[in-house]
């Protein structure tokens, strides 16, 4: 019995040594980290060359802990930046600059400076395909009208980090303002891919960018430098073409069917925009037919909205008002779309993905009209049907806003 | 001495008549036979015991024909007044009296049927029988003339008083708890389940403690096969002391190597009725208020009394709850060393910037630090149990302090450290089986040590080598992570029991023939019974 276990011990213990001596593999302590929250890319002057930033969390200032030494008085984050032919050896050229080991994957924001985007961003992303540090789910957002460094220099209050500022604003304001879209790289590098062109949100900085970057930027009401996210921007053949604003960006996130809950206001007989309808539910269906060889989209958006305020004498109890609201609020909105479809299209940016609509509904006329397709997509007729409904009137039905006497 | 290897092989054991154990054994002894003079034997007892002083001789002289006679008992482990009452008096006084002096019989069988008053009454023919009576507590009676002697039943003494149990309190349910004596054990037990089918049988294990076991069990709820797999493993036992359930555990477990506990242990007598109730074996040690109850299951160890006290939904929540902490004891420190030193890209951002921040000004690295907190846990733990009560308290402070508060604040330790190490430690608490919690305690460096060489990788390995482990492990036949006790096939069960029983190391022959040729074949067979009932004393005290 001990004869034939000896081998089998023996056995064991080489294949143990083996599980040991491989030692602590991709084993990193926290402390000997630097977490990158944020990268920027900006194009470096005219030598070819990508100058990427990386926003670095200190730590030391994120919690109350006092015992930690002088935390308190460190700046939040810090950026660091470097030149090189790619993404990649930028990062890894930054070791040099920075004091611990960059890690990548709770990167949460990609900014993109304007003039790059102007140059074209579809070689950006293959990184982030192919990296294992880095996040497809990180969120875009193009610096408007400024470059990507400057923009994550900027100390914002509330947040830790510019970066998870912007991501955070961007977050809620798709969600309750609807003016922005939350783009993240696997949305880009899906629209990319296929025919359509990517909407990316902007964030500008609001005042002075370089007095942004001192910490009495914290320490002052309102901050004298802010971020603020500001319109979408849309691209052709991979190029910011053009910035779509206020009721236009609307209309778009309306027709990318991405439009979660936002704010129209309705004019109530006279008195402009004096009703506040919140839209808390809508979808958006994009159907393509051929009519004399041309493709034709209808796009049908049903939406539901509650009355939230009112400025002038109104009586929600009577059904015939709501209906005339209803039929303002699907005007109101059809504008929006129709106003957003017209800027796409006299930039030939398909954004909305009609022509992944086209390709999946209509295969055989798509083989023919691939190649002009943004050509194609500017001439094409938009046929928009809305359906709004008012459900709720709020927590009150009849204003205690009294008629004005005549 | 030797008799009690073989002991018990092949038959079920039962309350024998002690001549026939003094037949059997009395030729291999290597003691004189019983003299027939009572100076020899009085002096070769004295002699034996190392002349003792706590053994008592008192000689006296019998009836008309004034026979001399002598009662030795020992002191402290007798009721003395059973000793003056029902035996001195009775064979001094009252014997006399009644006795024929005229008549010559076999006085030693006329004293025991007509004499002695009391309830157990044995005629020991040899000296090994005599001794253990004696020194369990029996009054020996010798006469002169009679190469035999009689042993009268007087166990008694200072015994502790039944009492609340104190590691497993209900809040709703009995109060009572075992105490060390067996036969209060037995009683506490017998008086819940009035039932004809209880089966009681008594072992003696040890060769110099000669300590009785006994088992118990309900006929026709428990099953056949593990009452005989463990009468077969309790009766192979050669060992020279046993002082407690614990080393009995060992003995008479499947697997003798796992950190796992395959029988319960418990201090309540209604715990042990319901485990009985539910087709169980409880195992009475004396000398231990730790009984233990077999087979156990995994899933056993997640009972507590308390819970055939509640109601089920209440329960079933609470279980969930156990389950909860075990798994949080187990692995909570090497699910956080795996994620702050490998996996940190799958921490919540916020949270690991937290982490990160705290982890800052620490100088070890997470395992180091998760090593230093959970030995010093233990420590805390250890000299915890072993403070007096008093000064305990000031060892918890002073280790909560230091370990919570200073370390924290001197940036030698993250204080989400201590938060995994606390949760850790008061984990382990909830558990009912303290076994259990051992257990884990253990396995829980172990897994440590594989999260900080590989991450969730390392504890994903060692939890599969864990749980096979488990798997393999079974409780007399009874598999330990069955869901439910007794559930195993037929079939199943002859492979089960059949390779275990053929390969059991302890047991000097596997039994091929059960129940025909019984220990009468063997001549060293020896019951392990006792010359007297064992289990009485509770009667008498």
């Amino acid at each position: 019995m001990n004869a034939c276990r000896k081998p089998i011990a023996a056995a064991m213990l080489l294949l143990l040594s083996i599980v040991v001596l491989t030692g602590c593999w991709n084993s990193n302590e926290l402390s000997d980290m630097a977490i990158v929250v944020g990268i920027g890319v900006d194009k470096d002057g005219d030598s070819g060359k990508y100058r990427v930033s990386m926003q670095i969390v200190n730590p030391s200032t994120v919690a109350a802990n006092k015992s930690s030494g002088g935390g308190q008085n460190a700046i939040p984050n810090i950026v660091y930046s470097s030149v090189d032919h790619t993404l990649f050896s930028a990062f890894r050229k930054t070791s040099q600059k920075a004091p611990r080991r960059l890690f990548f994957a709770h990167s949460q924001m990609f900014v993109i400076g304007e003039p790059l985007a102007r140059e074209g961003i579809n070689g950006l992303f293959d990184l982030f395909e192919r990296s294992r540090e880095l996040r497809l789910t990180s969120s875009v957002v193009i610096a408007r009208g400024m470059k990507a460094e400057d923009l994550l220099n900027i100390l914002t209050p509330m947040q830790t980090t510019t970066a998870t500022s912007i991501k955070d604003k961007l977050e809620v304001t798709s969600e309750v303002w609807a003016q922005n879209v939350d783009t993240d790289v696997t949305d880009i590098i899906k629209k990319v891919s296929g025919s359509g062109e990517p909407a990316i949100s902007g964030a500008k900085a609001v005042g002075n960018p370089i007095a942004g970057r001192k910490k009495a930027n914290l320490e002052e009401t309102p901050p004298q430098t802010n971020i603020e996210t500001k319109g979408i921007a849309i691209f052709a053949q991979g190029k910011l073409a053009a910035w779509l604003d206020g009721k236009a960006a609307r209309g778009a996130v309306w027709a990318m069917n991405k439009m979660k809950s936002t704010t129209v206001n309705l004019d109530c007989g006279n008195e402009k925009q004096a009703i506040a309808i919140e839209v808390i539910r809508s979808s958006t269906r994009t159907r393509v037919h051929m009519r004399n060889g041309k493709p034709v989209l209808t796009m049908h958006i049903k939406e539901e909205g509650n009355l939230t305020e009112t400025n002038c004498p109104l009586d929600p109890s009577n059904r015939e008002l709501i209906v005339k609201l209803q039929n303002q609020l699907a005007e109101a909105t059809k504008k929006e779309v129709e106003t957003a479809i017209k800027a796409a299209q006299s930039k030939k940016s398909d954004i909305f993905g009609f022509s992944t609509e086209m390709e999946r509904t209509q295969p055989k006329a798509w083989k023919q009209l691939e190649k002009s397709w943004p050509d194609v997509f500017a001439e094409t007729e938009v046929e928009i049907n809305v359906e709004a409904y008012i459900r709720r009137t709020g927590l009150r039905i009849k204003s205690y806003i009294k008629p004005e006497k005549e | 001495m030797m008799f009690y290897r073989k002991a018990q092989r092949n038959r079920k054991p039962s309350y024998q008549s002690h001549t026939d154990a003094a037949n059997a054994a009395s030729d291999n002894g290597g003691k004189p036979p019983i003299s027939a003079g009572l100076a020899d034997n009085l002096a070769y007892l004295r002699q034996e015991l190392g002349d003792s002083p706590d053994m008592i001789v008192r000689t006296f002289e019998i009836g008309g024909n004034r026979i001399p006679a002598g009662a030795v008992y020992m002191d402290g482990i007798t009721d003395k007044d059973m000793v003056n009452e029902y035996i001195l008096k009775s064979l001094m006084i009252e014997a006399g009296e009644a006795m024929n002096p005229d008549e010559k019989p076999d006085i030693l069988a006329y004293l025991k049927a007509n004499a002695l008053t009391i309830g157990e009454v044995h005629l020991l023919k040899d000296w090994d029988c005599i001794i253990l009576s004696v020194l369990s507590g029996d009054t020996v009676i010798f006469l002169d003339g009679s190469p035999e002697a009689i042993s009268g039943n007087t166990k008694g003494g200072e015994q502790r008083t039944i009492t609340e149990p104190s590691t497993q309190v209900v809040i709703r349910g009995p109060k009572d708890g075992f105490t060390e004596s067996i036969g209060t054990n037995v009683s506490l037990v017998r008086r819940r389940i009035k039932s004809s089918s209880v089966r009681l049988e008594p072992f003696k294990i040890g060769q110099t403690t000669k300590t009785n076991v006994a088992v118990m069990y309900i006929q026709g709820k428990a099953e056949d096969h593990v009452v005989q797999l463990l009468r077969e493993r309790l009766s192979g036992i050669q060992i020279e002391a046993l002082t407690g359930s614990e080393l009995l555990e060992e003995l008479i477990q499947d697997q003798k190597k796992s950190p796992f506990s395959t029988l319960i242990n418990t201090e309540r007598p209604d715990t042990v009725a319901n485990h009985l109730l539910d087709g169980r074996i409880a195992i009475f040690v004396d000398g231990t208020p730790f009984n233990l109850i077999a087979p156990t299951t995994f899933l056993m160890n997640f009972l507590s009394t308390e819970d055939y006290y509640t109601r089920p939904e209440a329960v079933a929540a609470i279980i969930i709850v156990r389950y909860a902490a075990l798994i949080i004891s187990l692995f909570a420190p090497s699910i956080y060393i795996a994620a702050i030193t490998f996996h940190q890209e799958m921490i919540p951002t916020p949270l690991l910037l937290s982490l990160a921040s705290q982890r800052e000004s620490v100088p070890f690295p997470a395992f180091i630090e998760a090593l230093i907190m959970e030995f010093t846990f233990e420590i805390l733990r250890e000299a915890g149990i072993r403070m007096p009560r008093a000064i305990g308290q000031a060892v918890s402070i002073v280790g909560a302090l230091v370990l919570g508060q200073a370390a924290v604040e001197a940036g030698i330790i993250s204080s989400a450290m201590v938060i995994v190490v606390a949760i850790t430690g008061i984990s382990s608490f909830a558990n009912p089986s303290y076994n259990m919690a051992l257990s884990i305690r253990l396995i829980r460096f172990f897994l440590m040590v594989a999260a900080a060489l590989f991450g969730f990788y390392g504890i994903a390995i060692f939890s599969i080598i864990l749980i096979s482990h488990m798997c393999s492990l079974s409780s007399f036949g009874v598999p330990y992570m069955t869901i439910k006790t007794p559930s195993v096939p037929e079939a199943e069960r002859k492979t089960l029991f059949g390779i275990p029983l053929t390969k059991e190391k302890t047991k000097p022959q596997p039994a091929p023939d059960s129940g025909g040729s019984g220990a009468g074949g063997n001549d060293q067979a020896q019951p392990a019974s006792a010359p007297s009932n064992l289990l009485n004393e509770s009667g008498s005290s």
